[in-house]
């Protein structure tokens, strides 16, 4: 598979993938870096640069685009906004997705707010993805953890700067707009920013018009840090977003309001001690309120809404330190969720009563998580590295109609259920002047998600089944490998990255026939079960070539295979996929011309509601100009995506919803 | 409402005698009408009875009654006396009458009597009481208003064996989302004034939601046990639900109510419950 995948690559040309830059790298991308960095042995995605060397193909793009590139992340995507991120070819609950360490549970059932959708590029600097169940603070997982680093200021002498910027897509009339302004003095900095984003219908190629499409959001953050010590800071941040009017064509429902409010403070201590480097604690809420609704469709056979509630308080509590040969770090966390989901079915006989029911039981998830992790530099060029964690999960049904109406599948079900979690990894990494190579492997579990063991009738509208939880699965447990190959030589760098999953108890939903549909219309009532194993096996490749001074092309490919036993292909599992492009800069001027695809898509799963997909590809073209002012600068950034209007689907396009057709857009950033 | 609660307690006990377990340490009763409310009064000139509900209202279906006989000097009659009871429709050329059980004393109690009537129709009923003191027979008659209940709890059908049944449902009291218990009584017509219970055959369930179309899951139907019909009831929403009924003797043949199906979207009998 791999040697396919080399092959294919190397005749396709791909722009450069602007996720495994550091800031460093990106101010620097034309000379080659002597070593290499951890960057590399992760996926980071660089998401807010605004700057001058500003690789990014559209500055104003949504985080959804932004982690779209990524080789390990694919986005599913059921309209314009919320795309949900699968973490090697595997569903959200099978990663742990943390804005700044802290994690959010999202309050949708139908997954149409990932924690992805409530922060927005502004706010972030980076995200940062740790594939496998292994280095991961973030908890107990199978896929990896996402975390999305917010960007912030550091202490300085009293400087003030700010952004101001715009941008208009002329496909769906999206307006973007938004100001950014951040103070840095001596004992104290401060950073806010505002963004509005307003869409319209999008037209897929060829003008269709993909009706239920647009949406509104607005998103406020601002983060402060106090110095209360030479080594030593506070930080307070808080974040609001607010979607509005969201549509989504894929599903027969779409979203009033999504809202959320995240804050957290925290404490930093440097330089302990010459074994203890830092120390941070920090404390979070977010409250989450997320309302489904169908009032925006004409013809539907019942009206409803499902609005769904979600609160998490949490901590963590970090060292980090080293020794001659020692780096390591330990992590003591822990969170209490409560999310609560229902369903109202509104009758239009009158006289008749309205329907009503929980769809998540109220259910209470607490969690505490140890996690250590050590990294031995045994030679000059080798480092092991080991992590270890262990997790006490607990899920309690607090509401008495939601026990009860699970019971109606469960007689015995207790109120609480808790589990032990446990993950260690390892990893062997060779470091030389032009080489990197790295082999993992891991071992890790999780509990089923909410939907998973809770869900109560959840429609999915793709297979068109009611999906009922399960409440007493077992843990899903994987076995994982990888390896990374990486090559950095005067103009040429390559890296070559393969992971496979054996995971055991690998949940998922089956067709049980004794049972009665609840929606109007459904195919049957799936119930979560476990397969005894499934496999995934991911792959990508990316190449890029410094031809001159002006010249530079990159490319990529990737590639995912699961199957299930029993079941066959995994539901929305990526065929193989390129991206391919050149760019030209001079001096403050660039160009970009690039082209994505996918191949046809052969394997695919039928009794999830997928088919045959052809072949695509796309052609996108971007230009962009920066003045520069003294301390000012003002950057043009326009183009054009899927320049020659095709009319597409992808694998990750829930109900095969056609992507958008042409689309002229135009970014301006001004910063002073 | 403790002691209303003793009342159904021993009331069920005595008179159906399927409700196992009472709390033994029983409270003395204060008042014997606490938690009941007055429906109405019959009278024939020397004594007066006095009915009690719960609701101080009779409906179609299942009913409990309670009820005091007042002497002609105003003393209230104990309640170790034997009474009887008869409900009657009186329509333009004949008259029926409906399940009702014998009248027991309501334990801890001094003067209050218990029992239930099933009225398959609402309507106004005659009731005649008839007790004897000292060796003279005394009847009071009169109407008491039964209204329909809100929904369809009972139903009055003839078999495909001949035979009429009268059958009603008492729980679930309070519909609740999830697996309900579910009781019914099921009572043959021996003639127009007589009915028997009857045992042995299989009350099918197969709740349906008409606004939506569809059904529940884990249902157990009805089967006799401790003298009353008992199953599960699942329900798994709030709204409007019809119980769709069938049935079943003890040979296993249907003799009232057809499955749902897609051509036939309910049963001839059902019940219905709303909450």
């Amino acid at each position: 598979m791999f040697r396919s995948i080399l092959i294919l690559a190397s005749v396709i040309f791909y722009r450069q993938a602007v996720y495994s830059q550091t800031d460093q790298h990106h101010h620097s991308h034309t000379v080659p870096a002597d070593t290499f960095g951890l960057q590399e042995l992760r996926e980071v995605v660089v998401i807010s640069q605004r700057s001058a060397s500003d690789r990014s193909a559209k500055p104003l793009a949504s985080l959804d685009t932004y982690l779209e590139k990524s080789a390990a992340v694919d986005m599913i995507r059921r309209g314009s906004y919320a795309w949900e991120p699968y973490l090697n070819g595997m569903a959200s609950e099978r990663s742990v997705i943390t804005i700044d360490g802290m994690r959010i549970y999202a309050a949708c059932t139908d997954k149409m707010d990932p924690v992805t959708s409530y922060v927005e590029t502004t706010n972030l600097a980076r995200a940062t993805v740790h594939n496998g169940p292994s280095g991961s603070t973030g908890g107990a997982t199978i896929a990896g953890s996402l975390d999305l680093v917010r960007k912030k200021g550091t202490f300085g002498r009293g400087e003030f700067n700010g952004s101001v910027f715009g941008g208009f897509e002329a496909n769906n009339r999206q307006k973007t707009g938004g100001t950014g302004v951040a103070y840095s003095g001596e004992t104290f900095f401060a950073n806010a920013d505002v963004t509005y984003r307003n869409a319209d219908n999008y037209k897929a190629g060829g003008g269709t018009e993909i009706l239920y499409s647009g949406f509104k959001k607005l998103n406020m953050s601002a983060i402060a840090g106090y110095k209360a010590g030479e080594h030593r800071h506070v930080e307070a941040s808080l974040i609001f977003d607010r979607a509005s009017d969201v549509g989504y064509p894929a599903l027969p429902m779409d979203v009033s309001l999504a809202q959320a409010y995240i804050a957290s403070l925290e404490y930093i201590h440097h330089h302990i001690s010459p074994a203890v480097s830092e120390w941070k604690t920090k404390l979070y809420y977010n409250n989450v309120k997320h309302v489904m609704d169908d009032s925006e469709r004409p013809a539907v056979p019942i009206r409803m809404d499902m609005p769904g509630w979600s609160q998490t308080w949490g901590f963590y509590s970090q060292l980090k330190g080293s020794s001659e040969k020692h780096d390591w770090k330990a992590n003591l966390s822990g969170h209490h969720n409560h999310s609560l989901a229902e369903m109202t079915m509104y009758s239009d006989t009158p006289g008749r009563k309205d329907m009503y029911m929980l769809t998540w039981p109220g259910v209470a998830t607490r969690y505490v998580d140890l996690f250590a992790e050590d990294s031995y530099s045994f030679h000059e060029k080798w480092k092991a590295t080991t992590a270890a964690g262990l997790a006490v999960h607990n899920n309690l049904i607090d509401n008495i109609t939601g026990l009860g109406s699970l019971r109606i599948f469960y007689p015995d079900l207790q109120k609480n259920r808790t589990r032990l979690l446990k993950r260690l990894s390892s990893s062997l990494i060779r470091e030389s002047e032009s080489w990197l190579l790295s082999l993992s492997t891991g071992y890790g579990e999780r509990a089923p998600g909410i939907s998973e063991g809770y869900g109560y009738y959840l429609f999915n509208s793709f297979d068109r089944f009611d999906y009922i939880g399960n409440p007493e699965m077992k843990n899903e447990k994987t076995f994982t490998c990888g390896i990374l190959t990486a090559y950095r030589r005067a103009r040429l760098s390559a890296k070559l990255s393969g992971s496979a999953f054996r995971v055991y108890d690998y949940i998922i939903g089956r067709p049980d026939k004794s049972l009665s549909t609840m929606t109007i219309g459904a195919a049957g009532v799936k119930v979560y079960e476990q397969l005894r194993h499934a496999g995934i096996v991911t792959g990508a490749l990316e190449v890029s070539y410094q031809v001159d001074k002006n010249w530079l092309w990159t490319s990529k490919a990737s590639y995912r295979n699961g199957k299930g036993a029993g079941i066959g292909p995994l539901p929305l599992m990526q065929p193989f996929g390129y991206q391919g492009g050149v760019s030209f800069t001079h001096k403050s001027f660039s160009a970009d011309a690039s082209a994505e695809g996918s191949l046809k898509q052969t394997r695919f799963n039928p009794e999830f509601g997928e088919r045959s997909l052809p072949a695509y590809a796309v052609l996108n073209l971007s230009a962009s100009q920066l003045f520069e002012f003294g301390d000012r600068s003002l950057m043009l950034k326009a183009g054009a995506e899927n320049l020659l209007d095709q009319n597409y689907t992808t694998f990750a396009d829930w109900n095969r919803l056609p992507r958008m057709g042409r689309n002229i857009f135009m970014n301006v950033i001004w910063k002073f | 409402m403790k002691s209303f609660k003793n009342i159904i307690c021993s009331l069920s006990l005595l008179t159906i005698g399927f409700l196992a377990s009472c709390s033994k340490d029983a409270d003395p009763v204060p008042d014997e009408l606490d938690g009941l409310k007055l429906v109405a009064s019959v009278e024939n000139g020397s004594h007066v009875v006095d009915l009690y509900s719960v609701s101080g209202k009779l409906a179609t279906g299942y009913n409990e009654i309670f009820f005091q006989v007042k002497n002609p000097n105003g003393s209230s009659l104990s309640n170790d006396t034997d009474v009887s009871w008869a409900p009657t429709m009186k329509m333009e050329n004949t008259s029926h009458s409906c399940p009702a059980s014998a009248i027991t004393p309501v334990t801890g109690a001094s003067s209050l009597f218990g029992g239930f009537i099933i009225f398959p129709m609402a309507g106004d009923w005659e009731l005649s009481f008839s007790h004897r003191i000292d060796g003279a027979n005394y009847t009071s008659t009169g109407k008491v208003a039964v209204q329909a209940a809100p929904g369809r709890i009972a139903e009055s059908f003839q078999g495909t064996d001949g035979q009429k049944y009268v059958l009603t449902m008492i729980e679930p009291l309070k519909p609740a989302t999830g697996s309900n218990d579910m009781t019914a009584l099921l009572y043959r017509m021996k003639s127009m004034s007589d009915f028997e219970p009857v045992s042995g055959y299989t009350i099918k369930i197969e709740p349906r939601m008409p606004a939506m179309g569809h059904g529940s899951d884990n249902n157990v139907d009805l089967t006799l046990q401790d003298g009353i019909y008992k199953g599960k009831l699942s329900l798994s929403m709030t709204g409007d639900w019809q119980i769709n009924l069938q049935v079943v003797n003890e040979k296993g043949d249907v003799i009232k109510g057809e499955p749902v199906t897609e051509s036939n979207p309910e049963s001839s009998i059902y019940f219905e419950i709303a909450f």
